[in-house]
Formats: C-alpha cells, sequence, structure tokens
C-alpha cells in the first residue's frame, strides 16, 4: 500500500490545474499524419499538370505537415509525424494505417490530424472524423468541433475551388456515414484504433489544374498549415496565429495564365519573393508586422505594378495582381483583307489585335477616308475592334482606315502593325465596295418552328436573316405571331441582333401561347441597310403542344449563382483557359419578357487551344435548386440561353435514379444531346428526355431525376477560344396530356371515334377515341360553321383507347362538331351544347 | 460443427513444402455481435482470451472453459494495452476523461481485482503512459515527468515498459533502459521473445525488424505489424495490411521465422481480413480479430 501512495503522491496533477484554459499549445502532443506515402501511382495520386512538373499527393500531405510542425512547436506543441520521409524505395516500409493510429496510441497523444486533399476523389474541402457505426455518432464529439474550426480556417487560407460540401454542414462528416453508411461505408482506416480524438482533413482540390500548380509551392502549401494551426488554436481557446500574411497570385492581364519566375517585392521590409517554375503565379509573405506595406510586381518582363496594404494584426491579405507583358501589340486579322476590291456595302468591319488594347487610344489614332457614320464596339476583351456602318456604304468608293503609330496597347506599348516586333508603325487598311446592294434580306431560320412539330407553348422565336437589318424595320407589325387565321396575338416584343454580315430577331410574347392550339409566324416588311425589302410575306405555321401547362423553376438566376461550382471546380472540367472561365450573376442581361426578371448567369469561358479534351461543367452543388427533383414523363428541362454565335456546343446533364442513389453517382449522370451554339440572341433550349447523349451514365434516362450541370465543349477548327454565354430561367415544364388512356387488356381491333357523353352536356362532356397502332392524332372541335374553336389531342399517341375532355364554358350553346384525324384516318361527330 | 469444419478447410492456406509452421484449424469465437470487437489476447495461462472494442472503451474476458463472455470495464479508453497479472488475479488498465471542448483530459491507472471487482487508482495525470507488471507489481510511468515507478522486485527477464519519446523503453535488471537499436527509430509494437534475448517491433519508416535485446544483429521483415511470438520463440507472428491509403483493403497472418529469413503467410483469405493476431503463451493458437469485429482462434503446427 505504502508504494502505491507514493506513487500516486508522484503522479497525482492537480485537477485544477488542468481546468483552467491554457494560453498557448504547452505541454500538448499532436501526432501529424502527412496522408499516404511514397510513389505508387495507384494510392499516392500522381498528377501531371504540365510536362514534367509532377504533383503527388503524399509529397503534398508530408511537406505541409513538415510546415505544420514548426509552427505548432512555436506555440509550445510537442509534434510528432507519422512520417519523417516520403522515399520508401521498398512500398512496404511506408507505415500502414494501423501504424499510424498506433503511433499515435503509443505516444499517448492529446490529439491527431492526418493532412489529405481532395476527398473521396472529388470536391469537397471537409474534415472527416471517427463515426460509431452502432450508434451513428461521433465517437469523439469534440474532433466535431475541432474539425469545423480546421475547416474553416483551411478554406480561409487556401482559396481552394473545391465545394464548402453540403450546405448546411459545418464542414464535418462523420465517415462512415460519408462513404456511403449502409451501402458500403466505412471508418476510415486512420481513424479506427484511436484512443484520443482526431480527424482528417481534405483540404485543396488537386485535381484542378491550378490548385495542382499552386500545390506544387511549398509557401502555398503553408497556407494549408496555418489554417490548421488556427483551427487548433481557437479550439485551444488561444488567438490565431499573430503573424500577417500577404499573399496573392500573378496572371497575365491578357490571358489569365499565371506567370513564371515572378519577382515580388515588400516594402518597407525589402524583402524579396521570387516565384517558381510550376505555372501557378503565386506568391507569399508571412510573419509580418501590422503596419502600411506596399507591393512592387517586378516580374521580368512585364509592365512593373504596385500595391498599397495595411497588414493588421492577425491579417491574412490575397493581392492578386493582372500583369502586363512588353510585348508590342500586333494586327493578326483584318475584315476586308488588304486590298479587297468588292467588300460588300453591308458588311462591317473588323480589325483584330494581338493583346488587348487601349481603347481610348486607338479610337484617338482612328481616321477613315472617306469618312461614314458608325459606331465602334470591342470584343474579345479588347482585342478586336469592330466598326459598324450606321447605314449602308457607297458602292464602288476606294477607303482606306488608318490607325497610327499611337495606338497603344493596354501595357502601353505602342502598335507594331508590321509585325516586326519593333513598336511604332501604324495600319493603314485600303479596300473597296462592290457594287450596289440590290438582294432583298431572307429568312435563313426560324426558331424553333422550323422544326414542323408542336411547340412548347412558352417558347420564344429566333429568326435569323440573309443580312444585316435596319433595325428601324424590326418591330412588331412586321414581325409577329397570330392565329392561323391571322388574328392578333396580345403582348409581343421584339429584339434585334446585329451579327457580323448577319441579322437575328427575337421575337417575345409575354404570355405563354395557348396550348393544343394553331399560329403562324409572319414576318414582312423587314429591310436590309440597302433599304431592299422582303420580298415577300413569310407564314410560318405551328402547333402549341397540348395538354395543361405546370412550371417548376429550379434556379430564375434573379439574384445570385451562389448555388453553383465555378467551372474549374469540377473534376470534370477540362481545357479551359486558366482561371479566366467565370460563372457569374448578371443583373444586365436578361430575358425581357419574363415577369420580374432580374438578371442571369453569364458563363465567360476561354479555352486552352493545346489541351487534349475539352469540357465545361458547370455544376449545380447545392441549395433549393438542387432539392428539385422530378420524374421525366411528360416534362421536359428548359433553359434561355442567349448565343454568342461561337458554336460551342451546350448540353444538360441531369442524375437519374436519384431514390435509389440520394448522394449520387459517376453512373447515374446522364446528359441530352449537343446543341451546337451558333445564333446572337435568345433562344429555349428544351431537354425532353427521349434523346441522350454520351458521358459517364448507361445512357437510359432511368428512375427520379436531379439536375446536374450545364455542359459546355470546345470543337477544335470550329468553336471559338474565347466567349460568353448568358443562362435564365432554369425549369421544368410538365405537360399533363389531355387525352389519358383507358387500361384495357386488348389493343383495340379498329380506329374509332365514340359518341361524347353526356350529351347533350353543360358545360363539359367526354370524347373517347380508339387507335390501332401508334400515330399522330388531332382531336379538334369545331362550331356549326366550320371554325375550329378548340383543338383537345395534337400529339402521338401508342395503340390503345383513349379519353379526352372537352371543357365549353366558354362557348355559347348550339350544335358543335368534333373530329379525330390521323395520317390515314378521319371521323367526325356531332355534339350538343345546352346552357 | 459441419459448417466450422468446412470453413476451416477452406481457411487453411497452402503453404510451400518448405514451410514449417502452418495453420490447421481455424475456429470462429461464438461472442455477441453487438460489438465491433478488436485486438483480443490470451490471458498468462493461455486459457481465457481478453477482448475490446473498436473505441477501446471496454474489457470483456471469454472463458475459455465455460465459453462465456464477462464484461470487466466499460471505462472509455481502458481496452488500450491493458495487461493481466500473471497470477490472473488483477487486470491494470488506463482510462481517459477528455474534458469538453479542450484539448486536455485527464488519465487513470486503475488496478482491478478479477475476483471482488475492487479497483485501485495508482497513478493519475494528463500524459501518463499505460501499466506494465513485473512480476505482478504494476510499474507505471508518467510521460510528462519521465519519472518510472519501479516495482523493487528485480526480474531475470527484461520487460517492455512501453514506448518513450518514440523509443522503446526496456527494463532491464531492475533500471529503465532506453532501447533504439535502428538508431535515430521511431518505434511502435515492442514484444520481447518467451525467453527475453530478443525483441520484434516495427520502425515508423523502416518497417519490422528482430533485434537481439542488447541491441545488436538487427533483422528486417518489411511489413508485420502487430508482431507476437509464438511460445517456442521461433516465429514472430503479425499482419500483412494493406490499405490504399483511406482504408484497409487487405490483410493476413504472416509467420516470420526469428533469423529473419522465412516469411510465410499463414492466410491467404479472399473475404476477410485477419488482424491483430496473438500467440497464446501456452498452446499453438493464435486469436485473432476481423475487419468485421469478429473473433477467431488459429491452431497451428510448427515443426
Amino acid at each position: 500500500m505504502k508504494t502505491y501512495r507514493i506513487l500516486i503522491a508522484l503522479l497525482v496533477f492537480s485537477v485544477a490545474v488542468i481546468a483552467q484554459p491554457p494560453n498557448n499549445l504547452s505541454g500538448l502532443k499532436f501526432c501529424i499524419d502527412p496522408g499516404h506515402g511514397g510513389n505508387n501511382p495507384a494510392n499516392d495520386r500522381r498528377i501531371e499538370p504540365d510536362p514534367g512538373n509532377v504533383f503527388w499527393e503524399s509529397e503534398g500531405n508530408f511537406q505541409k505537415a513538415l510546415l505544420l510542425r514548426p509552427l505548432m512547436q512555436a506555440k509550445g506543441a510537442t509534434v510528432l509525424l507519422t512520417r519523417e520521409t516520403n522515399s520508401y524505395p521498398n512500398d512496404n516500409d511506408e507505415p500502414s494505417l494501423t501504424a499510424r493510429w498506433q503511433f499515435a496510441n503509443a505516444n499517448n497523444v492529446n490529439w491527431f490530424h492526418s493532412i489529405h486533399s481532395n476527398a473521396g476523389g472529388g470536391n469537397y474541402t471537409c474534415v472527416l472524423v471517427k463515426e460509431d457505426i452502432s450508434t451513428r455518432k461521433p465517437a469523439f464529439p469534440a474532433a466535431v468541433q475541432m474539425g469545423g474550426l480546421i475547416f474553416s480556417n483551411i478554406r480561409s487560407m487556401i482559396r481552394t475551388a473545391s465545394s464548402s460540401g453540403n450546405s448546411g454542414t459545418t464542414g464535418v462528416y462523420l465517415d462512415y456515414t460519408f462513404y456511403g453508411g449502409a451501402n458500403g461505408g466505412y471508418n476510415l482506416g486512420v481513424l479506427k484504433g484511436l484512443t484520443m480524438p482526431g480527424e482528417l482533413s481534405e483540404g485543396s482540390f488537386h485535381d484542378v489544374f491550378p490548385e495542382t500548380r499552386r500545390l506544387l509551392n511549398n509557401d502555398y502549401r503553408k497556407m494549408e498549415a496555418y489554417g490548421i494551426l488556427n483551427g487548433i488554436l481557437l479550439y485551444n481557446n488561444c488567438p490565431k496565429d499573430s503573424g500577417g500574411i500577404i499573399a496573392g497570385l500573378q496572371v497575365n492581364a491578357e490571358n489569365s495564365v499565371p506567370i513564371n519566375n515572378t519577382k515580388v517585392r515588400l516594402l518597407p521590409e525589402n524583402r524579396v519573393y521570387s516565384g517558381d517554375l510550376f505555372n501557378n503565379g503565386f506568391f507569399m509573405f508571412d510573419s509580418l508586422q501590422p503596419g502600411q506595406k506596399t507591393i512592387v510586381f517586378e516580374t521580368p518582363n512585364y509592365k512593373t505594378d504596385s500595391l498599397k496594404v495595411t497588414v493588421a494584426y492577425q491579417s491574412v491579405i490575397f493581392a492578386d495582381r493582372s500583369l502586363y507583358d512588353m510585348i508590342p501589340p500586333k494586327i493578326t486579322l483584318t475584315q476586308p483583307v488588304q486590298g479587297d476590291t468588292n467588300f460588300s456595302v453591308t458588311n462591317i468591319i473588323g480589325i483584330r489585335f494581338s493583346k488587348t488594347m487601349d481603347t481610348a487610344s486607338v479610337r484617338a489614332a482612328l481616321f477613315i477616308t472617306p469618312s461614314f457614320p458608325y459606331t465602334l464596339s470591342w470584343t474579345n476583351t479588347n482585342s478586336q475592334l469592330v466598326i459598324r456602318p450606321v447605314s449602308s456604304l457607297p458602292v464602288k468608293t476606294d477607303f482606306i482606315v488608318t490607325i497610327d503609330s499611337t495606338a497603344k496597347g493596354k501595357n502601353g506599348i505602342m502598335l507594331d502593325a508590321n509585325g516586326d516586333g519593333i513598336a511604332g508603325d501604324g495600319l493603314v487598311l485600303q479596300f473597296k465596295t462592290g457594287e450596289k446592294d440590290a438582294v432583298p434580306p431572307a429568312v435563313v431560320t426560324a426558331f424553333p418552328v422550323d422544326a414542323a412539330v408542336p411547340i412548347s407553348p412558352n417558347q420564344i422565336f429566333n429568326i435569323q436573316f440573309s443580312e444585316r437589318l435596319d433595325p428601324s424595320t424590326v418591330s412588331t407589325v412586321n414581325i409577329k405571331i397570330e392565329t392561323e387565321n391571322g388574328g392578333a396575338v396580345a403582348s409581343q416584343q421584339v429584339q434585334y441582333w446585329d451579327g457580323p454580315g448577319i441579322g437575328y430577331v427575337n421575337l417575345y410574347v409575354a404570355d405563354p401561347l395557348e396550348s393544343g392550339k394553331a399560329y403562324r409566324l409572319s414576318i414582312s416588311n423587314v429591310k436590309d441597310l440597302s433599304g431592299n425589302k422582303l420580298a415577300a410575306t413569310v407564314l410560318k405555321n405551328f402547333t402549341t403542344a397540348s395538354g395543361t401547362l405546370s412550371y417548376t423553376v429550379i434556379d430564375d438566376f434573379n439574384s445570385s449563382v451562389a448555388s453553383w461550382f465555378a467551372p474549374a471546380a469540377s473534376g470534370s472540367t477540362v481545357g479551359i483557359n486558366g482561371d479566366s472561365t467565370k460563372f457569374t450573376f448578371n443583373a444586365a442581361v436578361k430575358v425581357p419578357h419574363l415577369a420580374s426578371n432580374t438578371g442571369s448567369a453569364q458563363l465567360q469561358y476561354g479555352w486552352n487551344s493545346s489541351a487534349g479534351s475539352f469540357l465545361i461543367r458547370e455544376y449545380l452543388n447545392s441549395g433549393a435548386p438542387r432539392d428539385v427533383k422530378w420524374y421525366p414523363q411528360n416534362t421536359k428541362l428548359q433553359t434561355f440561353l442567349l448565343g454568342d454565335g461561337s458554336k460551342t456546343r451546350f448540353r444538360f446533364a441531369v442524375d437519374d435514379s436519384v431514390e435509389a442513389f440520394p448522394a449520387g453517382t459517376t453512373a447515374n449522370h446522364e446528359v441530352s444531346p449537343w446543341y451546337t451554339v451558333d445564333w446572337l440572341g435568345w433562344r429555349l433550349i428544351e431537354w425532353d428526355f427521349k434523346e441522350t447523349g454520351a458521358w459517364l451514365g448507361n445512357g437510359i434516362i432511368e428512375g427520379q431525376l436531379r439536375f446536374d450541370s450545364y455542359q459546355l465543349q470546345y470543337v477544335p477548327g470550329t468553336s471559338s477560344l474565347f466567349g460568353s454565354l448568358y443562362f435564365d430561367q432554369l425549369q421544368l415544364i410538365k405537360q399533363t396530356p389531355t387525352s389519358v388512356r383507358i387500361a384495357q387488356s386488348q389493343i383495340p381491333t379498329q380506329m374509332e371515334l365514340a359518341q361524347n357523353y353526356p350529351n347533350p352536356f353543360n358545360p363539359a362532356t367526354t370524347i373517347e377515341f380508339s387507335l390501332t397502332e401508334e400515330q399522330f392524332v388531332t382531336v379538334s372541335v369545331f362550331d356549326i360553321l366550320g371554325r375550329e374553336v378548340k383543338q383537345l389531342v395534337h400529339e402521338t399517341l401508342g395503340a390503345g383507347r383513349y379519353k379526352t375532355v372537352f371543357d365549353a364554358s366558354s362557348l355559347s350553346s348550339g350544335m358543335y362538331v368534333y373530329r379525330l384525324t390521323t395520317p390515314n384516318y378521319s371521323e367526325t361527330r356531332r355534339m350538343m351544347l345546352t346552357k | 460443427m459441419k459448417t466450422n469444419l468446412f470453413l476451416s478447410f477452406v481457411f487453411i492456406c497452402a503453404v510451400s513444402a518448405a514451410a514449417q509452421i502452418k495453420i490447421i484449424h481455424k475456429e470462429k469465437i461464438s461472442v455477441p455481435s453487438s460489438e465491433q470487437w478488436f485486438q483480443a489476447q490470451y490471458s498468462p495461462s493461455g486459457k481465457d482470451i481478453y477482448l475490446t472494442n473498436s473505441g477501446y472503451n471496454g474489457i470483456w474476458k471469454y472463458s475459455g472453459k465455460n465459453k462465456t463472455l464477462t464484461k470487466i470495464t466499460e471505462d472509455p479508453g481502458s481496452g488500450y494495452n491493458f495487461v493481466v497479472s500473471q497470477n490472473e488475479q488483477q487486470i491494470a488498465y488506463r482510462r481517459t476523461f477528455q474534458e469538453p471542448n479542450s484539448l486536455q483530459r485527464s488519465q487513470e491507472v486503475v488496478i482491478k481485482n478479477l475476483s471482488d471487482k475492487s479497483e485501485r487508482i495508482v497513478a493519475s495525470g494528463e500524459d501518463i503512459q499505460t501499466p506494465v507488471f513485473v512480476a505482478d507489481n504494476v510499474s507505471v510511468t508518467n510521460l510528462r515527468t519521465k519519472k518510472t515507478i519501479l516495482p523493487s522486485v528485480k526480474t531475470s527477464q527484461p520487460v517492455v515498459l512501453g514506448i518513450e519519446d518514440q523509443k522503446i523503453s526496456l527494463l532491464k535488471k531492475g533500471k529503465k533502459e532506453i532501447f533504439d537499436p535502428l538508431k535515430n527509430g521511431r518505434y511502435i509494437w515492442p514484444v520481447l521473445s518467451p525467453d527475453g534475448s530478443q525483441l520484434a517491433a516495427v520502425d515508423m519508416d523502416r518497417g519490422a525488424f528482430i533485434a537481439d535485446v542488447n541491441g545488436t544483429n538487427v533483422r528486417r521483415l518489411a511489413r508485420c505489424n502487430a508482431p507476437s511470438w509464438t511460445r517456442s520463440g521461433k516465429y514472430v507472428i503479425g499482419m500483412n495490411d494493406i490499405d490504399d491509403g483511406h482504408v484497409i483493403i487487405g490483410s493476413d497472418i504472416i509467420a516470420v521465422s526469428a533469423d529473419g529469413k522465412q516469411r510465410i503467410n499463414l492466410t491467404e483469405t479472399e473475404n476477410g481480413l485477419e488482424l491483430y493476431p496473438h500467440c497464446s503463451p501456452t498452446e499453438n493458437k493464435i486469436v485473432v480479430t476481423t475487419s468485421d469485429g469478429e473473433v477467431y482462434v488459429l491452431t497451428y503446427e510448427e515443426e
């Protein structure tokens, strides 16, 4: 007994001491586990974003741990690493997962943390903690609290493109549930045997190349180390690390490509940061004292720039900079070409520069002889000038367009029009116009009525003309929707889009058209810029789909795109141009006829033409929009899309079988066919789920659906490298058919239109009919003078017996006729409305 | 029994003609599936099996005689590295209480009398090593002060006291000694051979090894985790667990000869992951747990 008393006396620590909150990490032991280990491609995540630049997650995790250790030690902590190397010539010498937690247990640490990236091969920044599988609760509740702080601090430091995970979470997930729960879930091997709280952080999104490239930089890795440190400090009621940090990215202002070999100077400390060669443009200064600083961007061959910032206690300042190189701008393309002798009098003049221009200097340096009224506009990030004559140019006239050498690029360097590499020479473009334009404009396409199938009643119309139009002739008097007999349709609106040598007109109808009814598109009297009038009135007949309509909005894009990933955040996005591809809310551009419409979503894209494959997956990640689920029967997915004529390909993607796989799986990603964006103006793009494209799923639409993404693809040699598309009103339209199939065991042996019942009727009656085979069917009602008063059915139906209801509430008493029409059969009957 | 015999047949792996140890029988221990059983170990007499769960929150005793399971304690953390005295009258373990919303914790080393269920706290603090028995007396180390309470009795064979500053702490001739045979090693799972002349352990960056207890004659074993000596001292039994960086995807029980030259797979089970082997000190038996939390006894034949 005496022995034990002595023993207790020696070992007992004061409970009072334990209860006091510490002001640092002194006396605490941590085990930091750099996840993975070695260079085994199967397990250690090898990625080569650029030839010769190889990223290994095992190495990235290891370097982060090496950087974290001294930061924690400076706070008084004892820090043990499960790995002291990332070199394992014999793969079996790498510590196994069981060895890692055993190491933490054997050394009796207070806390365990494992560093990883790219959760589950995907894009969640998250923290995972061990789940007690029997109770489905955290094995160590404290790990959830610590994990939440580590999560938020990592995200604030590394500016990852990854998602913040599902909405409503703190970024902390229970491992067994995260990996599927009862459907194959498991405890993470590195957490399974811990005797103390611990967690595993998935910080960066290393599959996205801008981030992969940054992850090759040790100072970028150190940002994550700071994030983990600050999470631990805050949990322990200690202030964050006190040193200020300034970090940022330097990119080429004209193509957003990160710059190598950068040089950044920080004043007054006169510290210099030398960038690496990994195409990330990253720089970072840490351990800064509070005060005003000047950041001088001195990267060789770029225009020097500077920025003043004020560093506060514990502050982190991100100071990205777009720098202009010192290469003089050249002329890369002109329209007309030099010496053209037959330039169309209605065409526009275009001049493409090799670099972003100082537009004011170009405007001042521009002279046209002889002069004519025109408007100027810039496209492609101010590298392409469009001179748009207000009216037709005079015929058989010699013109000289001059841009003198005072025109400058955005970098301040004067024009090098002859492309010899020496700045200071201007452009002299000579051309001659051709004969008078005597050809009238023509309608080339009329979307969607050219398709000759019933259209959705909420469609808008997009008409392409063979040449530019005189905008004053584009009106609802000349371009309009009418009933099939020429009757007026209320509340229409037109919008003109002036293209290169062609014109587009959008026609909007404020209220959806009536379903199941015949209309026509009427185009007349529009003129081109030479005053030539459309040769004859163009009438395009069409019908609207029948049935009762209902709409479900997924996202109206009226306030933000917060529920959507940045384009680069999806692991499926490839071949884009650096950080220049963006998805943002835009309040200025919107479909004009929608009620209470306050904006749209703009997808600016740029492609890296040297990439091997190209795809933007603009992913709907979270929030109420993602909660919308539906079944495909009688339903179409719709979005308004403002085309840029770029011939970029567009498609929808959905998850199917959502009821079976609520978390989604790769195999459940189905896509629509591609639509080539070869138009200007708005179109309503629809997918009825009957045809599919090829992507990750099996190409068969099954079960319940949920929206996944908009997708774009560049087609080499065909699509533009840069552009901008706008999306508005992503929604579902459900058409409940007016004809309902009657359950019968046998297929009818003859066609039949049955007598309506009741008859006489007031105000509604039922009409049944039988079909012996699948065919296109119309059932219409006419008054006694032969005028159609209602189209009840106008669609393709399979063999069987059907019924449809005729509601005559708005009609007056009298005799009416109803007719069943198919390609090979017609039958008519009478009925009496008695009010 | 028919089922068990069939399972045993499937389980027994083919080994090479040169193999001198092989499994000849496998038997599933009937314990409730309410817990994920973890890290089973034999009692000093080899008659009983002690178990914990995957959270180390408790200790259970499975009686080899009665085939019954008895809960000893459900103290938090008690299942990690607990020890049973040679006379099997006492069990010593460490329990840990995590302070809410804090990195702080308190730990206590408890000795529990297995007959009358009484318990005594023999050490407490923030950083206390798990206890060991030295001739039925408890030894425990305060890892913060590095002070070890050593019983006055001296044993002829060395005793592993635990891991201290990543090194192996040994009790040799009544004195504590830090053992670092690989130089700058970082060790886990140290275990002495039955005669106390050799020590098997795992170094975090260099894998498993055997060394003479004087630090010489180091033999590298590659992966042989959670090693346990057969009672003959001829083999070290361990697990060859394979993972993908996130989860264990395979594990078999292996035997490595004491000279390090012979490595034999004792199991090659496709659908089960055998983990944490522990050899009986008195019979040719190994108890293992599986990734599903089941418990098996493997009977081996050693030539």
